[in-house]
Parts: C-alpha cells; structure tokens; sequence
C-alpha cells in the first residue's frame, strides 16, 4: 500500500517553509517497509540557490557535495553545526571547487509513532502525531535554515517521509554526496539494539563516507 | 595507560592543545597495512582536514601482538595443543612485528607528507579497539579516520565491529571512509 508522500524542499533565505502533511495513509499496522525517496518538485528551484553545476564529475575541481541528517534532537544539531562548519571552511579555501550542503530532515512515518505507544490506537490520535511530526519537522527545517545563514552558508534543505536509515542512504545516491554527516545519540547498547541505531546502519550501508558526530564527553 | 610508543618520524610543529575545533584540529588516523586504511587517510585529509589550516595528524598503528610463549598448534596427531616456543621465536616475530608496523607507518607518513600535512605516528599495542580509543582520549583529538572495514588485521573481530565499537566509544567525532568502489569518490 502505498503511501503518498511529499517532500518538500525550501530554499535557505527564500520563502516560508511549507511542510506539506505526508498523506500517509497509514492505518495502525503497516509501516511503510520501502522508504519511497520521494521527488522533491522545488528542489530544483531550490538548487538555484546554491551553485548549480552539473552532478557530474570533472577532472580535479568538482562539485562536493555534504548531506546532513538533521531530526529534533540535540546530537544532530551538533551535527549540522559541525556540517555547516564544514561547509564554511571549505569554501573557504583558496582553489576549492563548488561544495553544496543539502540538509535533510527524514521525518518518520506516522504509523511508526504511533505504534510504539501501543496498540488500539484511535484515529484522532494518529492525527495529532502526524499534526506533532509535521510541527517537529518545521521546527527542524527553521532551525537548519537560521544556522546556515548565520554561517553564511547555501544549502538545500529538505524533509523526505521515511524510515531514516533509508531516506538517507538513499539520498546518499540521489544526490552523489561525498560526505554524510549524522550525529549519535550515545544510545548505550541495549537501546541501540532495540531502537536500532541509524548512525550505525548509514557508517555501513552508505555508498559514501561518513561522518559521525559525537556529543561531548560529558553527557554520555 | 597505553603502551604507545611514540615513534615520532614527521614534524610536528603544531602538535599541541587540540581542544578547541577551530583552533588546531588534532586528527587521529587509524592505519594498518590494508591499501583501504592508506586511501581513508588520503581522503580525510583531502577532504576534512585540508580546510583547516595548522590541522595536525597523528597516524596510529595498532602492531600485531606478539604472544608470548605459547602458539596454538595444529596437528600432531590430537587436535591442537599448545606449544612452548622459546624465548628467541618470540623475539623474532616481535622483530617481525615492528618492521611491519615500521613499513606502515612509513606509508601513512609519505601520505601524510604527499598532501603536506604535519603528521608524527604513533603505534600501540594491545586489543586495537581499546588501544585507540585510548589514543584518542590520550591525545584529546578532535576527529577520529578509519577505513570502513575497520583494521583488517584483527582476525577475531567481525566485519566492522572495531569501526562500530570506536563509533561509540571513541571521545571525539568518527569519520569513516568507504572505500573508492563502494563511493562515488570523484
């Protein structure tokens, strides 16, 4: 059963960010196995914003791509800021080619959330997790977009419904990225293993290098 | 701590407080013999440190452990026993070791100095996971480099389990680089 999802992609200094409801017709049970890396129809535009140079590979110099994995928690804020760091410094750099930073919220699927709370779960509830995601990934997206600009840095961000691991591997081959940066919640390892841990699926199954940052050693 | 023999065999010039990110970024590359381990060295430094200027490296060889006095040993009739080897065979493959470590080294070290980057080496023994965590934490490094396939030469750890281990464990940022036929490495 297919679920309709949208992504939407937002200009870094443009317009409002509309994140547009996934019309996800998730009832209770099936999660959406196949993450669908969905088109974003304004990337493009989008991409404008950053400097649009072919994907493809020329000789010495070209476009770097960085993609970071942003959610609402702490440890993938310290991610972005070391991303757009990054970003900063390296086009900093004398004789550096084009880089992009594309920023991505991969926003859970509804019925993922609404499944750990237990079963029976009425339709009214369902709307206000989807109305809470929908409200998280807002908020993710206007944070990601105020520290590129206080970085002075271009980027692309995006949300793409989906089970993470996927959505960002994925995303990896869409956009030909070099680099995927994510943070680490510091799960110890029971709930690693039970909560599964997508920094752990991505340093193995992404088709490029990644790029784990860490929360300081005082937490833990 | 650590059993960490610091060979110091590069310049060093900037080798000194590595907290502050901006400041001097202090890298700790992981490297052993493995082709992939010299190729993730020579991506993080294209890719990571070469933005920041005065970025200093360490490259860190976990050498081979020399048992002491006993190899397990196939055959002879029962299965397996073990088998006292004398002092002098354990010495010699001690020697072996560190020439090996040494031909590492080396190689990172030319990397290190082909993309001009201020790098000093260190090896260390021990189990390799715990040993670099330590070198980590020792040397207060800002970022951690491994290859993907974690260090080849422990035979007894699964694919990935000391990359997986360091991911958590290690007190710094873990970058791992895949490999060129795995990436879309340009």
């Amino acid at each position: 059963m297919m679920a309709e999802t949208k992504a939407v992609a937002a200009a870094v200094e443009a317009s409002p960010v509309e994140v547009e409801e996934g019309r996800s017709k998730t009832v209770a049970a099936a999660v959406e196995a196949s993450p669908a890396p969905v088109e974003k129809g304004r990337s493009k535009t989008a991409a404008a914003e950053v400097e649009a140079g072919p994907a493809e590979v020329e000789e010495g110099r070209s476009k770097t791509v960085v993609l970071v994995a942003v959610d609402d928690s702490d440890a993938s804020y310290r991610a972005l800021e070391w991303a757009v760091r990054h970003v900063a410094a390296t086009a900093g750099m004398a004789g550096a080619g084009a880089v992009e930073l594309v920023v991505l919220h991969a926003k859970p699927p509804t019925s993922l959330a609404v499944n750990m709370g237990g079963p029976g779960v009425s339709g009214d509830v369902v709307r206000l997790v989807e109305a809470d995601l929908r409200k998280k990934a807002e908020g993710v997206v206007d944070k990601a977009r105020r520290l590129c600009v206080a970085n002075s840095v271009q980027g692309v961000v995006e949300v793409v419904d989906g089970e993470p691991r996927h959505v960002l591997c994925n995303a990896v081959d869409k956009h030909h990225a070099d680099l995927l940066v994510v943070g680490s919640h510091g799960y110890g390892a029971i709930k690693r293993a039970l909560l599964g841990s997508v920094s752990d699926y991505c340093a193995h199954h992404a088709h490029c290098s990644v790029m784990i940052v860490k929360q300081p050693k005082s937490k833990n | 701590s650590a059993e960490a023999a610091a060979m110091a065999s590069g310049m060093a010039p900037g080798a000194g407080a590595g907290g502050a990110e901006g400041a001097t970024m202090k890298v700790v590359a992981a490297v052993d013999a493995s082709e992939e381990s010299l190729h993730a060295l020579s991506w993080a430094l294209d890719n990571v440190v070469r933005p920041h200027p005065g970025a200093s490296v360490v490259v860190v060889h976990v050498q081979h452990h020399a048992d002491h006095f006993a190899y397990p040993v196939a055959g002879h009739g029962i299965a397996s026993g073990l088998q006292y080897v004398p002092p002098t065979a354990v010495d010699s493959v001690r020697k072996t070791h560190e020439e090996n470590s040494r031909r590492v080294v080396s190689a990172a070290l030319d990397v290190c100095r082909q993309k001009q980057a201020s790098a000093t080496a260190a090896v260390v023994e021990g189990d390799a996971k715990e040993a670099i965590c330590r070198a980590v934490e020792d040397m207060h490094a800002d970022l951690l480099v491994l290859g993907s396939r974690g260090l080849g030469m422990i035979k007894r750890a699964l694919l990935g389990s000391v990359s997986d281990y360091l991911v958590h464990h290690a007190s710094c940022p873990v970058l791992i680089v895949k490999p060129p036929n795995k990436a879309h490495h340009k």
